[in-house]
């Protein structure tokens, strides 16, 4: 059977994630900047959503049996990331790390409770 | 495809720290962060990881 790839993997390269990646002081004002946007701007979560949305799967499908469940865990991600945002202090911990450690939790979260169900 | 068969050894932990450091690309500080350890246990995991995964490369394929 064939695979249908995830909406946001199709329109995506491994080329527009390189270009999202963090390289300058620069470019890490302007993150600050568009995280503090993105807090009252739907507009400006979309952006963080696309630039982080490619690398958040692949960490993902390390840690899921499917692409399928990595593609679905992927969105509640950022699901956790739009509802948590509010609260989020850049002062405490980059961005990047504040959203892979969600997705890091959901992972551990997701599966714990697959192992529980199958036993 | 040789090493891929290295790694499916190594534990969840450090195959975790590999991904967010080489397919995620996370500096050293953002993936302590992540794992909630200073960056100086990060750094040191790291090169232990990468000199284990050297070694078993040679021993095997060399």
């Amino acid at each position: 059977m064939k695979r249908i790839k995830p909406v946001f993997l199709q329109k995506l390269s491994w080329g527009s994630l390189e270009k999202s990646t963090i390289s300058s002081e620069d470019d890490r004002t302007a993150e600050v900047e568009l995280v503090q946007k993105a807090k009252t701007d739907p507009t400006a979560f979309d952006l963080l959503y696309h630039r982080y949305v490619l690398r958040i799967y692949h960490y993902l499908r390390l840690r899921s049996p499917s692409d399928e469940d990595a593609a679905d865990l992927t969105q509640h991600v950022f699901v956790l990331a739009l509802d948590a945002l509010p609260k989020y202090q850049e002062r405490n911990l980059p961005f990047a790390a504040w959203l892979f450690r969600i997705a890091r939790n959901a992972a551990t979260d997701a599966y714990r409770r697959e192992r529980k169900t199958i036993s | 495809m040789q090493l891929r068969a290295l790694l499916a050894k190594f534990n969840e932990d450090k195959k975790e720290l590999l991904a967010l450091r080489f397919a995620v690309g996370l500096s050293i500080g953002e993936i302590a962060g992540v794992v909630c350890k200073n960056e100086a246990a990060v750094r040191k995991q790291l090169a232990r990881i990468i000199a284990d995964l050297k070694q078993q490369y040679e021993e095997q394929y060399q």
